[in-house]
């Protein structure tokens, strides 16, 4: 039971709740944690799954020791099966103003939705989830924690999130990296309109750490489409100034831009073994669920 | 270029409607919040060229496309001086002479219509792209400008008299600058001067040419370009054409030999077989020629019926490219036209001296106006009657009708201090008071044109009662008074002879009015003065004699000519009288427009324009030309707008 009722439960979709129930979501890295659980642990442990013979060494618990082999050949050794347990998870949820675009809702309150179902489901398989929100001023840290009233916290640091201010999305990534000293799990939902080399640091510090990475890039329809016939003008939510402009002129150079940005960011997290999503708002939660289900279920991007 | 409607061209303001349109969508844009600004800086800053290029032409079509259909509507005539002409640019006056000679009638190979014909045509596409100037017409033949309602007026009856073929020649020259002083007097401003001739050298070059070009050329120099002179020259000569000529007729009892000069040009073969149609007095005749040469005299032997004393005959050549020289008309035996003018301050005896002088068929001698006497007036006047007043400048015109053979009755002025003419003078008035009159003692009766009857009877002289008279200084008396000073006076003046009378037929001067002296001595002298003129009866059409003939029978043709623009036979004042187009339209010879120019030196040039091309004439209308461009430019603009295919999503 959670310690008090939360008015931002609205952010758990129910849908993809239902639609995900009773299966785990796996990391295909293996990861630190401190209880047992479902993802694989660098760490061999007493799990049923053998993984290896190896020669005792003085000094090895005896226990391990399979004596069959040893009546056989008169060797020592010990058999060894792989651990599991479980994971930390950090969400990383951009709050720059550029996160307040988006119909029917802005990629902020998407990030909510998503980061809050996905802490629910993680808190539900057992692991540890924490949150940090990437702003430049008051970023809110929730170290990583598997009790279930994890969710509630969640909850009430995301609800009254606002989208407002510069991105510091490569320097937030940099400061989990280094903050975080098991291995585990980053999700990070974001536009990702930052230049891509600092975004690629991030993302390679990331995984240098041996985080397993999942980026969540959030765009909306329009940003994708450019559809505007009339000449607009382009207030930059970021505070980045203003253009107007014949959006017929310069749609082909758009499109093409942010093609060439969405281009780069896939193919270094293809290099580095990061899960890229791209997620439009109008899309359901379900849907951006299904993705992830499919490329972490039982292991492998 | 220049515009019909000039004043539409203010709405070419409306051209520049996309340009406006487009910056106030600029200053009107909607704003929009975005996230992805990175990219919209990053992609107008590497926006292409070519999309700057696109925009810019697009704005470009609209704003051409739109000044196209403003063009369209100011109705764009080619030609012109200026460009984009704020005036309409359309003279006041458009001008049309056109030359009416007999050789104007040649066919214009192609075409099978004359060169005058061509010339109309090419008047109405003169006209047509000025339907705002007035349209004045000139002739070669009367000369006189007047106006026209529009081209359509060319094939309106009313103006077939001007229009029509003619047989007779021109002046191209005299026609020129009698039509631009008429255009001075009338103060015309701005004026296209359009002259369509066949540009023979006979019609431009004469021997009062080179005075009338000098005048021609100041006064168009004078106007400085605000009347400008184009012609269209219709040079083209005929394929094949054969002329008739007629010389001279000799009478033999009853044949008739007249000599006919026929003249071949641009024949190709040596010798051809060409058939003539004599007519004598209405009867036709057919013959069939030989021509071996170019040039061939031919004297056909015609019967003419003896009982007719007068008689006429014409020459019929067939159809060729030019059929005005297929005809000539001679008469026989016909006396000379003499025609009797009465000149007289006092209108009572104007009147009875013009009864007096009445011709044969009973018609009143002319009157002449006793304004300026003008030397036309007395062209084709063998007798002239003068009483009264004269100033010094009509005695002048008296003097010079008489001394080139002339007949001149004088009366004397009722006013004592008259001037009289230089050769002839009367002495003062003298006046029987009461019941006392002067009476006739004395008369040649034989001899003279008071000579007796023919049975012998004498002219009632001495029945004459005369109670003012004033006696003639000169001349040899012809009849006297019984104190021997002279009734009536004859004497020659230069080629002419002159009869003086002493007093007039008035009531209160003589009963010369009761007509028994006055009537047979007036006719007496009108048959003496008839053997002055040459047996044939014939005149030039066209003349200035041709052109003063008001009273005249069409004996050829009944009622269809007319003496002073066709040829043929007439009977004027009782006379047969044949009318020929003039020989000097036979020529050949062109003037060029070098030439035409040298005698221009001052003027500008004169703009030769081709007759078969409508465009050389620079004035047509050419807003088809425009709703080309417009349709292009909408296109390109259409073009422009197509909509980019949207990029698929990843």
């Amino acid at each position: 039971m959670p310690k008090r009722q939360s008015s931002y439960f609205s952010y758990l979709d129910q849908d993809a709740l239902s639609q995900i129930s009773g299966e785990q979501l796996l990391s295909p890295f293996p990861m630190e944690g401190t209880v047992s659980g479902y993802h694989r642990s660098p760490h061999k442990g007493s799990s049923v799954e053998f993984a290896e013979y190896r020669e005792y060494t003085p000094g090895e618990d005896p226990k391990r020791m399979d004596w069959r082999v040893f009546a056989r050949s008169d060797r020592y050794y010990l058999k060894e099966f792989e651990a599991e347990t479980n994971l930390r998870c950090h969400l990383a949820i951009d709050c720059s103003a550029s996160m307040s675009f988006g119909t029917p809702i802005n990629k902020l309150e998407y990030a909510k939705k998503l980061g809050a179902t996905l802490a629910y489901i993680y808190l539900c398989q057992g692991d540890a989830v924490g949150l940090h929100t990437l702003k430049k001023k008051k970023p809110i840290t929730l170290p990583t924690k598997r009790n279930p009233a994890q969710v509630q916290e969640i909850l009430e640091v995301l609800g009254p999130l606002k989208a407002k201010g510069e991105t510091t999305l490569s320097q937030s990534l940099h400061e989990i990296a280094e903050s975080s000293r098991m291995r585990g799990l980053v999700v990070i939902i974001s536009d990702f309109f930052e230049d891509v080399p600092l975004i690629t640091d991030a993302i390679t510090h990331l995984r240098d750490r041996k985080h397993d990475v999942i980026l969540f890039q959030l765009l909306d329809k329009q940003e994708l489409e450019f559809s505007f016939d009339r000449p607009t003008r382009f207030i930059d939510l970021e505070g980045q100034g203003s253009i107007i402009t014949e959006p017929t002129l310069i749609r082909e150079e758009y499109l093409s831009s942010l093609e060439e940005h969405i281009k780069s960011i896939q193919e270094h997290c293809l290099g580095c073994e990061a899960s890229y999503f791209q997620v439009l708002t109008s899309q359901s939660i379900r849907e951006t669920l299904d993705g992830l289900k499919k490329s972490h279920r039982g292991g492998g991007i | 270029m220049s515009f019909l409607q000039p004043l539409a061209l203010a709405w070419l303001i409306l051209a520049l409607t996309p340009l406006i349109i487009h910056l106030l969508n600029l200053l009107r844009h909607r704003s929009q919040p975005w996230a992805a600004t990175r990219f919209l800086f990053k992609a107008r800053k590497s926006s292409s060229r070519m999309s700057k290029i696109k925009r810019w032409l697009t704005l470009l079509f609209r704003i051409l496309a739109l000044t196209c259909i403003t063009l369209i509507i100011a109705r764009p005539i080619s030609g012109g001086d200026f460009f984009l002409s704020l005036s309409s640019r359309s003279p006041e006056v458009l001008i049309c002479i056109l030359d009416r000679s007999a050789s104007m009638e040649s066919i214009v190979e192609l075409t099978s219509k004359s060169k005058r014909e061509n010339a109309l045509e090419v008047f109405k596409k003169f006209i047509d792209p000025w339907p705002e100037s007035k349209i004045v017409l000139v002739e070669s033949v009367y000369e006189e400008p007047f106006f026209i309602p529009g081209s359509d007026s060319f094939n309106d009856q009313n103006y077939k008299h001007f229009i029509n073929s003619t047989d007779t020649g021109a002046s191209l020259p005299k026609t020129i600058l009698k039509t631009l002083r008429w255009m001075k007097e009338t103060e015309i401003g701005t004026a296209e001067i359009l002259v369509a001739s066949d540009m023979q050298k006979s019609n431009w070059v004469k021997k009062e040419s080179p005075d009338q070009f000098k005048k021609i050329d100041q006064i168009l120099k004078d106007k400085d370009s605000l009347w400008t002179l184009k012609i269209v020259p219709f040079k083209s000569a005929p394929s094949y054409n054969l002329s008739v000529q007629f010389n001279n007729i000799q009478k033999k009892n009853e044949t008739l030999k007249p000599s006919i000069i026929l003249n071949r040009k641009n024949s190709k073969s040596s010798s051809n077989t060409v058939e003539i149609e004599t007519q004598i007095n209405g009867e036709v005749q057919t013959h069939t020629l030989q021509l071996n040469s170019n040039l061939t005299r031919w004297n056909p032997d015609l019967l003419i019926n003896r009982k007719i004393e007068q008689g006429w005959g014409s020459i019929q050549l067939s159809n060729d490219f030019c059929n005005s020289d297929n005809q000539c008309f001679f008469t026989y035996n016909a006396k000379s036209i003499a025609s009797v003018g009465v000149r007289a301050s006092n209108p009572s005896v104007s009147i009875i001296l013009r009864s007096a002088a009445q011709n044969k068929e009973g018609q009143a001698a002319d009157y002449i106006s006793l304004q300026d006497l003008k030397e036309s007036e007395l062209i084709n006047k063998k007798m002239l009657i003068q009483q009264g007043l004269i100033s010094k400048k009509d005695a002048e015109i008296f003097e010079s009708f008489v001394k080139n053979g002339g007949t001149l009755i004088a009366f004397p002025s009722e006013e004592e201090n008259s001037i009289g003419f230089s050769f002839l003078n009367w002495q003062k008035l003298e006046k029987k008071n009461g019941d006392a009159r002067f009476s006739i003692r004395d008369w040649s009766k034989e001899n003279s044109i008071l000579s007796n009857f023919a049975d012998g009877s004498e002219l009632p002289l001495n029945y004459l009662s005369i109670q003012k008279r004033r006696i003639p200084n000169q001349g040899e008396p012809l009849a006297y008074y019984e104190d021997g000073k002279a009734f009536l006076s004859k004497f020659i003046y230069g080629k002419g002879l002159i009869y003086a009378f002493s007093t007039l037929p008035l009531d209160s001067w003589s009963s010369l009015k009761d007509g028994f002296i006055l009537v047979p001595s007036i006719q007496r002298m009108m048959e003496e003065s008839s053997p002055l003129s040459s047996e044939s009866n014939s005149l030039i059409c066209g003349s200035e004699e041709s052109k003063q003939i008001f009273d005249y029978i069409s004996i050829d043709m009944p009622n269809k000519k007319r003496p002073s623009i066709n040829a043929g036979i007439y009977k004027i004042n009782g006379q047969l009288t044949s009318i020929n187009r003039p020989i000097i339209e036979n020529e050949s010879e062109t003037l060029s427009f070098s030439e035409l120019n040298l005698m221009l030196p001052n003027s500008p040039p004169v703009q030769q324009l081709n007759a078969s091309l409508t465009s050389s004439l620079n004035r047509s209308e050419i807003w088809t030309t425009f709703l080309y461009l417009c349709l292009i430019f909408l296109l390109g603009e259409a073009l422009l707008g197509l909509p980019t295919k949207p990029r698929p999503r990843n």
